[in-house]
């Protein structure tokens, strides 16, 4: 069921990033046995569930978080001896589109994730320690 | 967590910023690139190095080469320097192999000053001989699994052998020059952790940075830290999550604003 949330929410991306997502929580939901095992919680779909979902928004923020703080953070160490950077045919600047529409994309996205208390599991890199977590909270 | 009420907001989400998730697939492996090269360089400021980057034509913008093809002097470089100890930092350079006359690609080439030509000569450049590359590093977008270790050893193997056998090379390191290394988007999965744990005491002198994106942040606070190395051997980062959650999202609404 939350693959199939995770589908739709792909369907919206390039194929690219899709199949990144797609298959990150394909890959957990092929995990779950031994994440419920290690973690000592008993298995429910519910659970289940809210696992998967969450390695697909992992995945998701994974994207936009790198992809942001590589560009804003080469941007400080370069300092003042580079005003731009060339990759490839593109030119970024701080000021270009591109590096804005990235901010906003990582702070939209950020907002979501804090509202809806999902932050916290986006920090965390243990499926246990999430199976865990979550089963507290039930 | 409502499955339901979340999974709606971020397929909005996804539609409302459709282009720019475009713009990135297309982007995301030449922007590695740049935060590879640029890791190696905070590496080298962290460790006292006084940088200096050099830009084709003198210009003050920053040309990331993004593949073997091109002559080196049509891209920028760094230039570190500390006293007597100096190294250029190349991007995809290319480079003669240890063991016969392979020429192979690095992703960031660590190499002795002044000897990758800053610009055409007479005859045509192929590639860096072995002995003036210093050391170099491999960055990939994967989770490190045990398979991607051993094929990093085997480019080590083909490239700077000697980072493989006793004894340890001095003034590499930790605030020193910097062995081959692995850097990778994704975390350790596995056994790989295990694995990359036991590289010292094989005398392997090899440093693997897994979870790069999350390093560069946290080294970005503070000018002494080598996003290449967490602040101790525990493997991890002696950061408050939350503390950087908030900060994150402070910086990202400041820059808004």
């Amino acid at each position: 069921m939350s693959l199939a949330a995770i589908d739709r929410i792909a369907h919206e991306l390039p194929q690219r990033l899709a199949d990144d997502v797609i298959g990150y929580a394909r890959s957990v939901q092929a995990a779950l046995p031994d994440i419920f095992l290690e973690a000592g919680v008993r298995r429910t779909e519910e659970l289940a569930n809210q696992l998967v979902f969450i390695a697909g928004v992992k995945k998701l923020y994974s994207i936009s978080s790198s992809n942001y703080w590589i560009l804003a953070n080469s941007f400080h160490a370069l300092r003042e001896q580079v005003t731009e950077v060339r990759l490839g045919s593109t030119v970024i600047s701080r000021q270009s589109p591109y590096f804005r529409d990235l901010r906003e994309l990582h702070a939209d996205l950020l907002r979501i994730l804090a509202d809806n208390e999902l932050f916290d599991f986006m920090e965390l890199t243990s499926y246990t320690e999430i199976a865990r977590r979550l089963a507290r909270e039930r | 967590m409502n499955v339901d009420v979340v999974s709606k907001l971020l397929e909005r989400f996804a539609r409302r910023h459709r282009t720019t998730f475009s713009q990135i697939s297309s982007r995301q492996s030449m922007q590695l690139e740049l935060g590879a090269v640029i890791g190696v360089q905070e590496h080298y400021r962290a460790g006292g190095f006084d940088i200096q980057i050099t830009n084709p034509h003198g210009s003050s913008q920053f040309v990331v080469k993004t593949n073997a093809k091109g002559a080196p002097w049509n891209y920028s470089r760094i230039c570190a320097v500390r006293g007597m100890h100096a190294v250029d930092i190349h991007m995809n350079l290319t480079v003669r192999g240890a063991h016969d006359d392979g020429i192979y690609c690095v992703d960031v080439g660590i190499t002795s000053p002044g000897s990758v030509p800053g610009g055409k000569g007479k005859s045509k450049w192929l590639c860096l001989e072995n002995k003036h590359l210093r050391s170099f590093a491999e960055v990939k977008r994967l989770v490190v699994y045990p398979m991607l270790l051993a094929q990093f050893v085997g480019i080590v193997h083909e490239i700077k052998p000697r980072f493989l056998r006793p004894p340890t090379r001095n003034g590499f390191g930790r605030g020193e020059h910097l062995p081959p290394t692995l850097i990778v988007l994704g975390h350790y999965s596995s056994n790989s952790g295990g694995i990359v744990r036991s590289y010292p005491k094989r005398n392997l002198q090899i440093n693997v940075a897994e979870n790069f994106d999350v390093r560069v942040a946290w080294a970005r606070s503070e000018a002494t830290r080598s996003p290449l190395y967490w602040d101790d051997d525990s493997g991890t980062p002696r950061i408050d999550s939350k503390k950087a959650a908030d900060a994150l999202i402070a910086e990202l609404e400041g820059a808004e604003a």
